[in-house]
């Protein structure tokens, strides 16, 4: 039999699975015999041959794949439009309106509580913006509410926090409160009313700074 | 950075209607999300549509997965079986040929490690589906059995019957080439 039929075979003749074999260098470890591979002339002639056939199935396998630039920023919009994250109105004149996107408060809200010391990482979510803000059907974007009604409802940021092992997690709070409250003020002109903070872990490590 | 909150708790969180939460999870599997779209219809074109609308699903379904599985798995799940839908519905797909990226050494070698690269594609693209899709998640997701067997929704004595008609289909294949 040559080679190519052995492959088809089931066992060969000293009772070895080909299937085995074949997933063993199919794994890479096709130079890894076992005591009874070594010796036997069966095993000895097929696992060499198999390694030298799957050698370039295997360089393919695990050749790097770069996914397209845009792919994340494709999925999060259309993650967003079925959201529906209201839009904020910040100004309204008879030259147009500013709206921002409540995604984009909580966006601000991350970075500005990123700047305070001890604190690590964080996750930053926008509820309740309004008290007048429902869900909107998917795919259909809100239209820009009333400047009027800005400041009215209640702006409730909620940051998850992770902070760093030794600082006083009160003190940490209050600045981060401080600072997500000034820097939405000053950025949107929007006014929060609430900032609710998790701390969910701790990390031993200094600060990177 | 993000890095650090794991799965669960990312999953939880996006479960609550975080975006932020979702949008690291969607950084952390879009390239195997991508890969095994890309190796299943072997287009960039509609593996990128494809990873994009397994994304976005992912996003609607999240309300139903419920931990059993491993949030991996679960996904593998979505693309795997957005990629064998797609097959099923338009069993020709056009294969586009890869760009072959530039070889050093003599022309004729360059040749034909071209030309065997093209073979184990047209090899591939050969599989059925079911034995693509099994082939895909073992050699180049590097998924377990019995990954694999939850993913597809068989049994782990399945997986390696199909792993091993696969991989002797590309053996074949490439026996010509050595």
């Amino acid at each position: 039999m040559d080679l190519a039929s052995t492959r088809r075979a089931e066992h060969l003749p000293c009772g070895a699975e080909v299937a085995e074999l074949v997933e063993q260098v199919a794994a890479g470890r096709g130079d890894q015999r076992t005591d009874h591979q070594a010796t036997c002339p069966h095993c000895s002639a097929l696992l060499p041959e198999l390694d030298r056939l799957w050698a370039p199935i295997g360089e393919f396998t695990h050749e790097q794949v770069t996914p397209p630039p845009g792919l994340v920023t494709a999925v999060m919009s259309q993650v967003r439009r079925l959201v529906a994250a209201a839009w904020l109105s910040l100004r309204t004149s008879s030259r147009g309106t500013t709206r921002v996107a409540r995604w984009v408060v909580g966006r601000i809200a991350g970075l500005a509580a990123r700047q305070v010391p001890g604190v690590h990482q964080v996750l930053s979510h926008v509820a309740d913006i309004d008290t007048a803000s429902q869900p909107a059907p998917a795919g259909h974007n809100r239209q820009p509410r009333d400047a009027a009604d800005v400041g009215a409802g209640r702006t409730a940021i909620h940051l998850d926090l992770v902070t760093q092992y030794g600082e006083s997690i009160p003190a940490i709070a209050q600045a981060v409160r401080h600072t997500v409250t000034k820097r939405i003020q000053d950025l949107t002109g929007l006014e929060v009313t609430e900032v609710n903070i998790t701390i969910d872990d701790i990390t031993p490590e200094p600060q990177p700074r | 950075m993000e890095q650090q909150f794991d799965d669960a708790y990312l999953v939880c969180r996006a479960q609550g209607g975080h975006l932020g939460a979702f949008e690291v999870l969607v950084e952390r599997y879009q390239t195997r999300v991508y890969r095994v779209a890309l190796r299943m219809l072997a287009n960039p074109h509609d593996a990128q549509d494809a990873a994009q609308d397994a994304l976005v699903q992912a996003w609607k379904g999240l309300a139903s997965f419920r931990g059993d599985s491993a949030f991996s798995t679960w996904l593998y799940r979505i693309i795997t079986n957005r990629c064998l839908k797609l097959l099923r519905d338009r069993p020709r797909t056009q294969a586009l040929p890869e760009t072959h990226e530039a070889r050093a050494g003599r022309p004729d070698q360059v040749a034909e490690a071209n030309a065997r690269r093209d073979a184990l594609h047209a090899a591939i693209a050969a599989l059925r589906p079911e034995q693509r899709a099994a082939l895909v998640l073992r050699e180049f997701e590097g998924c377990t059995y019995e990954e694999v067997a939850a993913i597809l929704a068989i049994t782990v004595p399945a997986v390696k019957g199909r792993l091993h008609r696969a991989r002797l289909e590309l053996l074949d294949a490439m026996q010509p080439w050595t």
